[in-house]
């Protein structure tokens, strides 16, 4: 019998065509930001954004407060905050007295209140509005998919050792980082970025060496075909293997060198800041973190729970700036605070106040040009009791997927908020 | 016969997928003197068909043929139950059922992956549960978890079509694609195009006018009190054509139309052919050819083409070998079983989350993606420190005993044949000498003063591992 | 739910810790009769340690020779025991006993005998605070007979290590007349029949010097052994009601410095005023207290036929507690246990005295920031909880705070369905500050509550409590049970909630919190009768009584699940596992009941006393 060769000029053809689907994948998101990059600046991978989320609908009236406004002192006669208590930052404008420890960073100049935010037609179930702002859409129609999801998906590198995104929590993946294809690391805790059982890397700069060896040999098992300038799966391996020990071998260094990081405070929500900025600090390529602060809820009793819980918001976000700004990194990390929902303006019988809508976001870290962004929501014109939005949440998200990381908004908004993000200013000086 | 080979042991390396010739891939691998049924085919067969092979199946296998050992792998099917384990397994359910934790339900099924006599129904359940993936964060239900994971047991290597019809009214799958209520007015169209884009079809192979339209025949398809129920006052009675076919009567009709799509074997085939086979890259329409005819042949049934796979040229060449990442399944499973291990499974079934894989919680509808999607820092990072954990957990047993015993009934007295024992049983691509020095210099440099453990310590940060 | 899975495992878990625990006391029991002795002082006439150890000793402990310890009743069944030959049979232990096989052979003395011999007279140990010192001394059969042994053994060492190329490992040096060997890190000396370890050489030095030189200050002298010895020590020590003290042999006396303990360790959690733990404040408090002040603490380890009990004492002053705690000791330290109620076969029953409302009230004082913090959290949702009704001071203010709490297996119909997984049931009882006022909001409290279950339960795909209202006698039951779901077939057995059926019920001015129904009826019965035991023995604060036999019968109906739970968590095949389980059945089928009692006795001490009683054959 005749040896049959194994390759067939025919086969080679239609093998030309089915193009390894990772790869084309790959093609495709390349293609796709080349098209959406009308984004107004370039894309900025050093840049870095931390979303907290305040789980329960903060009171965002007991956090900005109009203390002299006699219609705030109608409707919160016994939830009230006093004028000579409040942290005034504007004309009869001022923060919740636990928010001191934010001080440092107002006078920085490195915070910003963007008022009165939300959308339209507010739901008041805690999962249905959670939902919209982390899917950034309305109705459950398809399949989970959220914000930032979306934005890895479009701008998730293979080469880039680091997941885009990470969530820092015991809690389970948020729906914003949900998208086909996408999987994003939940990090509990720090030890789970640090390997385990020392080992002194001897020679551990030959596996750089050794991964470009085995790109030289494409015949080695393991290699891949195809596209050229793929590395074969070996290579692939080898690379993040090197990519991850030398980012955990920083963090070791930064580990080593900050042994007891100074002025964070003991809370859940500190601990959490903490371990973003020890990743950042070991040069973790990651841009979008993502932690929540939960309890927000205040039905009853308020003013206690809602106090404890500003002031450990508050004081976990200054230590968080501060050390940023010690380590030369405040140009380039921005904190960016969201709650589902305000609250009703008046308060309840129990010493609390229920599901409302309009409330502020902020922004903290690098140096911001307004304090305050928006108007501060009327206390007269009300919808069924609740204050009226000004802003589009999408609005907020786009100003910071376009301004601040130079990127295109457009398919992780599932829309286009460009004008309105525009018209913030929330990163330029108005001209 | 003989003659036609893709197991040349100086070429085998560098052919390229696209170059092997689709009539030979397939056809039954024989041994040959230059190329003898030995421990590496066997391992690989281990490790593609189940969860790699523990030194009592790689005795087994090495004294009988491929397809025998296929027909062990399938247990079950050939009717060899083995009702010991079975009544085991279901003791431990039981328990597990009861306290209502989905995580735990994890356990279970690791405990059946490590133990099963038929591994190769475990590893298809496994596939099956990635292709219709249901998170149990939001069924919660963790009893239409434990029912559906049976349901994919059952269905793991039977008609693809039945198993299609069953899934279809699976109550979690219904849940988790928000389809507990599929009224008139309100068709959802959420479980219509998942199952032509990720359960039958694939993207492409069908038009938005035909989600709608499938939408339409499930209304009426319902999940009340966790049981799915046809409910004919929500049934859209009207005119409904899908993908060319017209007049469809009903929700069960309209999946039959889906699955008569001629797309969809080489859907079903190219997916099992890059769960069996490799990460990379796609295979060609006329590789799959014959896959698909041999498909179509023996009535969907799932078997017939995972069998041609195991027992195929392409297979048993040795071509696969390093050709695919291993999942954190995959390599959690191996490692103990290749290490003759037992060890604290509520806590293993937790260590598999931030690696990436926590069985009963997909990331998604689309399931685990698989390959290169496997790997990044955090998880590289977390796939180490798995094996230091696994070595440093009080309840981790060799054999039964401590490592030091384990390693003496295995006659390994020196450190230079622990790693060629470890570098055999658990890599799939060999050292190069150079890496086999620097592996020896990480293990006399590392902080633990064990060398048996710094060695399996040190392989695990060596690319190597990961690949299968 | 997880919270029911995790509870079982974690209810597994304690209770095989705390069998564990006794394995090793339990080992020592000896063979024969005990003499009745209570003073291990006896063992000591004309010399004693007090006397030669210096007065910077912080802890001094007396423990009974060794033969009393081997020579217990219940040793011969102990060794046979599948346990105890696991253990004995285990490489471990193998390997060591080799190694004794070879050293008894060298000096030709069997070790227990040995060890008998060593410790004729007694063993004392002590530790000093001067040279961070700890010092062993045992006082042997003889001079003779020790400079012969010691030298033997000496002898062996010296020739173990020849035979393995090891230097001489024996320094030996002379102190006043006395020769001491230094081996590794110990130092040995032979003091007429007594034999001294210790660990450091200044230790071993001020021992010998005194009793060489009477003049030094000693132990004897220091400050606070004078308050161990005055009544409150001994009046505590050795009164058990259930059985008497005759037969009782005093196995171990210790007493401690405390405050000079105090003043080493410095301001650690457990000696700080605000505590950062809920948990931890809430059971230990007015414990906490004292020993944040008591000066001494002294306590011993008795032993009988019958069983074995552990006893704690240490002065307690009213001051010492602040205002903040007299949520855990009542107002002038009155807080005394309500009775209990007599339940057959209870698992545990709990009474103490504890307000909880004023704890709440006075969480800022009692913790720090972090805890108020969470509290104050807490507060808000416990508040929407109860609609509304503040929790500290409407929901925990309206009891009273003598508290009770019941556990107890339940029983299923035979041959109908019943939970997969068997729990005790529980119940919470104490007394109604306002009686009419609160039993109706108590009611309604107790409605918004199950529907709130029912709720959230449906949310989570759980099943659905459906609420109804009984009488005993005139008191009225209010529960609600879980509703099977007609459509479900529940082949694996019902699911864990079937364990409950939340229950609030009413008795006079009292109040019964169950977790079943049945287990309210039966308290709601029993409290009716006439033969209900009233009463509680004086001064005690707290007393916790657990059933061996109730809690053995609640773990076998769960064999299955805890040999699953052993499975899955060790990885043991089911033959190994259910030998593992049936070991910890057979341990705790060795006893027979347990008590923990704390006590502020004529307020003047606090003294806290553990009982195991024995199942006797």
């Amino acid at each position: 019998m005749k040896r049959r060769t194994f390759a067939t000029g025919a086969i080679s053809a239609a093998a030309g065509l089915a193009i390894d689907s990772t790869c084309q994948g790959r093609w495709m998101r390349t293609l796709a930001s080349e098209l959406h990059a009308q984004s107004s600046s370039p894309y900025r991978s050093d840049r870095v954004v931390v979303v907290i989320q305040l789980s329960g609908g903060n009171d965002g009236l007991n956090t900005v407060i109009p203390h002299r406004h006699e219609l705030y002192r109608k409707a919160r006669p016994k939830l009230g905050v006093s004028s000579t208590d409040v942290i005034e930052i504007a004309d009869g404008l001022g923060l919740h007295p636990s928010m001191k420890s934010l001080d440092r960073v107002l006078s920085d100049g490195r915070l910003s209140i963007v008022q009165g935010v939300g959308y339209d037609s507010p739901n008041r179930s805690h999962f249905e509005s959670m939902d919209i702002w982390q899917s950034c859409r309305h109705k459950k129609d398809r399949a989970p998919s959220g914000w930032i999801g979306r934005w890895i998906s479009e701008y998730q590198a293979s080469e880039r050792p680091d997941s885009l995104g990470v969530h820092v929590g015991a809690e389970s993946l948020p729906m914003a980082f949900l998208e086909r294809g996408v999987q994003v690391p939940s990090v509990a805790s720090l030890e789970q970025m640090r390997l385990k059982a020392k080992v002194e890397q001897v020679g551990s700069t030959d596996v750089g060496g050794d991964v470009a060896s085995s790109l030289m040999k494409g015949d080695e098992r393991g290699a891949s075909e195809g596209d050229d300038a793929e590395l074969g799966l070996l290579g692939f391996v080898e690379t993040s293997t090197s990519a991850a020990i030398a980012a955990s071998e920083r963090l070791e260094m930064t580990l080593a060198q900050t042994a007891a990081p100074t002025g964070f405070p003991s809370s859940r929500l500190s601990e959490k800041l903490q371990v973003i900025s020890r990743l950042i600090l070991a040069g973790v390529s990651t841009q979008i973190y993502y932690v929540t602060l939960d309890g927000f809820d205040t039905h009853a009793n308020q003013p206690a729970a809602h106090e404890a819980l500003l002031r450990q918001w508050s004081e976990a976000v200054a230590a968080f700036t501060d050390r940023m700004k010690e380590a030369g990194h405040e140009d380039r990390v921005l904190v960016m605070t969201f709650s589902e929902f305000g609250r009703r303006v008046a308060e309840n019988a129990s010493l609390g106040t229920d599901h409302g809508a309009a409330a502020p976001m902020f922004l903290a870290g690098p140096k911001l040009p307004n304090l305050l962004v928006g108007d501060h929501p009327s206390l007269s014109d009300l919808d069924d009791g609740d204050l009226k939005f000004g802003i589009d949440f999408r609005a907020v998200y786009a100003a910071v997927i376009e301004d601040w990381l130079g990127t295109s908004s457009l398919k992780s908004l599932d829309g286009d908020y460009r004008r309105s993000a525009t018209g913030l200013q929330l990163f330029k000086n108005r001209s | 016969m003989s003659e036609k080979r893709i197991d040349d042991t100086h070429a085998r390396v560098s052919h390229k997928l696209s170059e092997i010739d689709p009539e030979i891939a397939w056809q039954a691998w024989q041994p040959s003197p230059e190329s003898p049924w030995n421990g590496e085919r066997a391992r690989l067969l281990f490790r593609r068909g189940g969860f790699g092979a523990s030194p009592e199946d790689l005795e087994y296998a090495l004294k009988h043929s491929p397809s025998q050992v296929v027909d062990r792998m399938l247990g079950d099917f050939v009717g060899k139950r083995n009702d010991e384990f079975e009544r085991e397994s279901s003791q431990i359910a039981s328990s597990v059922r009861a306290g209502g934790d989905a995580e735990r339900l994890g356990a279970w099924w690791l405990h059946r992956m490590l133990h099963s006599p038929s591994p190769l129904v475990e590893k298809m359940t496994l596939f099956w549960h990635g292709h219709f993936a249901t998170g149990a964060d939001k069924v919660t239900d963790s009893e239409l978890m434990y029912a559906q994971n049976q349901l994919f047991r059952t269905h793991a290597l039977g008609d693809f079509r039945e198993l299609v019809h069953a899934i279809s009214k699976d109550a979690a799958m219904l849940i988790y694609l928000d389809s507990e209520s599929n009224r008139k007015a309100h068709p959802n169209e959420n479980y219509a195009r998942e199952l032509m884009e990720l359960f039958c079809l694939g993207e492409g192979n069908y038009s938005e006018h035909d989600v709608q339209e499938l939408a339409r025949c499930f209304t009426g398809w319902e999940v009340r009190r966790k049981m799915f129920r046809f409910n004919p006052y929500q049934h859209d009675s009207g005119m409904k054509s899908l993908l060319g076919t017209k007049d469809i009567e009903s929700g069960e009709a309209a999946i039959d139309v889906v699955l008569r799509h001629a797309e969809m074997p080489f859907f079903v085939v190219e997916k099992l052919f890059r769960f069996l086979v490799c990460d990379e890259p796609r295979p060609s329409r006329s590789l799959l050819q014959p896959l698909v005819n041999r498909f179509i042949e023996s009535g969907y049934k799932t078997e017939s083409v995972v069998r041609q796979i195991l027992e195929s040229e392409l297979m048993l060449s040795l071509w696969p070998v390093g050709k695919k990442i291993r999942s954190p399944v995959e390599l959690a499973v191996n490692l103990i079983r290749g290490l003759d291990a037992t060890t604290n499974l509520d806590r293993l079934a937790k260590a598999l989350k931030p690696l990436g894989q926590a069985l009963f919680f997909p990331p998604n509808v689309k399931g685990w993606d698989g390959g290169r999607a496997w790997i990044n820092s955090s998880t590289l990072i977390g796939r180490s420190n798995f094996v230091v954990d696994l070595l440093g957990d009080g309840n981790t047993r060799f054999h039964g005993g401590a490592l030091d015993e384990w390693l003496k009934s295995q006659r390994i007295s020196s450190l230079d044949g622990w790693m060629e024992w470890l570098s055999d049983s658990l890599l799939a691509v060999p050292l190069k000498p150079d890496e086999q020095l620097r592996w020896k210099e990480q293990i006399s440099s590392s902080t633990n003063t064990n060398h048996w453990r710094a060695a399996l310590i040190t392989l695990s940060r060596n690319a190597k591992l990961q690949l299968s | 739910m997880v919270l029911y899975q995790r509870g079982l495992v974690f209810f597994c878990r304690v209770l095989s810790l705390g069998v564990s625990c006794l394995l090793p006391t339990t080992r020592a029991w000896p063979q024969e009769t005990p003499s009745p002795s209570v003073e291990v002082a006896n063992h000591v006439e004309s010399e004693n340690p007090r006397d030669w150890l210096p007065n910077s000793t912080v802890l001094y402990a007396q423990i009974a020779p060794v033969s009393e310890w081997m020579e217990h009743p219940l040793r011969e069944w102990l060794v046979e025991t599948e346990a105890f030959k696991k253990i004995w049979r285990s490489p471990e232990v193998m390997k060591v006993r080799g190694g004794i096989t070879v050293a008894e052979f060298a000096i030709g003395y069997k070790l227990d005998r040995l060890l008998k011999d060593l410790t004729e007279g007694g063993v004392y140990v002590a530790i000093d605070r001067e040279t961070k010192g700890l010092v062993v001394l045992t006082k042997t059969k003889g001079e003779e007979w020790l400079s012969k042994y010691l030298e033997k053994a000496l002898d062996y060492v010296r020739k173990d290590a020849k035979s393995k190329n090891q230097p001489e490992p024996i320094e030996s040096a002379q102190y006043r007349g006395i020769e001491g060997y230094k081996l590794q890190n110990g130092i040995f000396a032979a003091i007429g029949p007594w034999l001294m370890f210790t660990n450091q050489g200044e230790l071993a030095k001020a021992v010998i010097d005194r009793t060489v030189d009477p003049g030094l200050p000693t132990l004897r002298q220091a400050r606070w052994t004078a308050i161990t010895d005055t009544t409150w020590v001994r009046g505590a020590s050795g009164t058990n009601q259930d059985r008497g003290t005759a037969t009782a042999s005093r196995l171990v006396n210790f007493e401690v410095d405390l405050a000079t303990v105090r003043s080493v360790i410095g301001q650690n959690d457990l000696f700080s005023e605000q505590a950062k733990d809920f948990g931890a404040e809430l059971i230990l408090g007015g414990v906490l207290s004292v020993l944040r002040n008591a000066p001494v603490v002294a306590g011993s380890l008795d032993m009988d036929a019958s069983g074995i009990s552990i006893e704690v004492n240490a002065p307690s002053e009213e001051p010492w507690f602040a205002e903040s705690r007299e949520y855990y000791v009542g107002p002038s330290v009155s807080g005394r246990a309500p009775a209990a109620p007599k339940i057959v076969d209870s698992i545990a029953t709990l009474g103490t005295y504890r307000n909880l409302s004023e704890m709440w009230l006075r969480a800022g004082d009692l913790f720090n920031q972090n805890v108020n913090d969470q509290l104050a959290q807490a507060d808000n949702t416990l508040t929407t909880l109860f609609s509304g009704k503040d929790f500290g001071t409407d929901i925990l203010g309206a009891i009273e705070p003598e508290l009770q709490l019941i556990a107890k297996q339940q029983s299923f119909p035979e041959g109908g369905l019943h939970p997969t997984v068997q729990l005790p049931a529980f119940a919470f009882v104490a007394k109604l500050k306002k009686p009419e006022v609160m039993r109706r909001e108590l009611k309604r409290i107790f409605q918004s509550f199950v529907g709130f279950l029912n709720i959230t339960g449906a949310q989570e795909a759980q099943p659905q409590l459906e609420l109804s209202m009984d009488r005993v006698g005139d008191n009225p039951v209010y529960f609600a049970e879980y509703v099977r779901d007609a459509d479900r077939p529940y082949e694996n057995g019902l699911p864990i909630q079937f364990n409950f059926s939340p229950t609030l019920a009413f008795l006079g001015d009292q109040v019964i919190l169950a977790s079943s129904v049945t287990l309210a009826r039966e308290l709601l019965d029993e409290s009716l009768s006439p033969s209900q035991a009233k009463g509680s023995p004086p001064d005690v604060h707290t007393l916790l009584r657990l059933d061996a036999t109730a809690l053995r019968a609640v773990l076998e109906s769960n064999e299955n699940a805890m040999i699953a739970q052993n499975m899955l968590e060790k990885g043991h095949s089911r033959a190994e596992a259910k030998r593992e389980i049936e070991t910890l059945l057979g341990i705790l089928s060795l006893f027979r009941s347990g008590t923990v009692e704390m006590s502020f006795q004529n307020k003047a001490s606090l003294s806290l006393r553990v009982d195991a009683m024995i199942e006797s054959k």
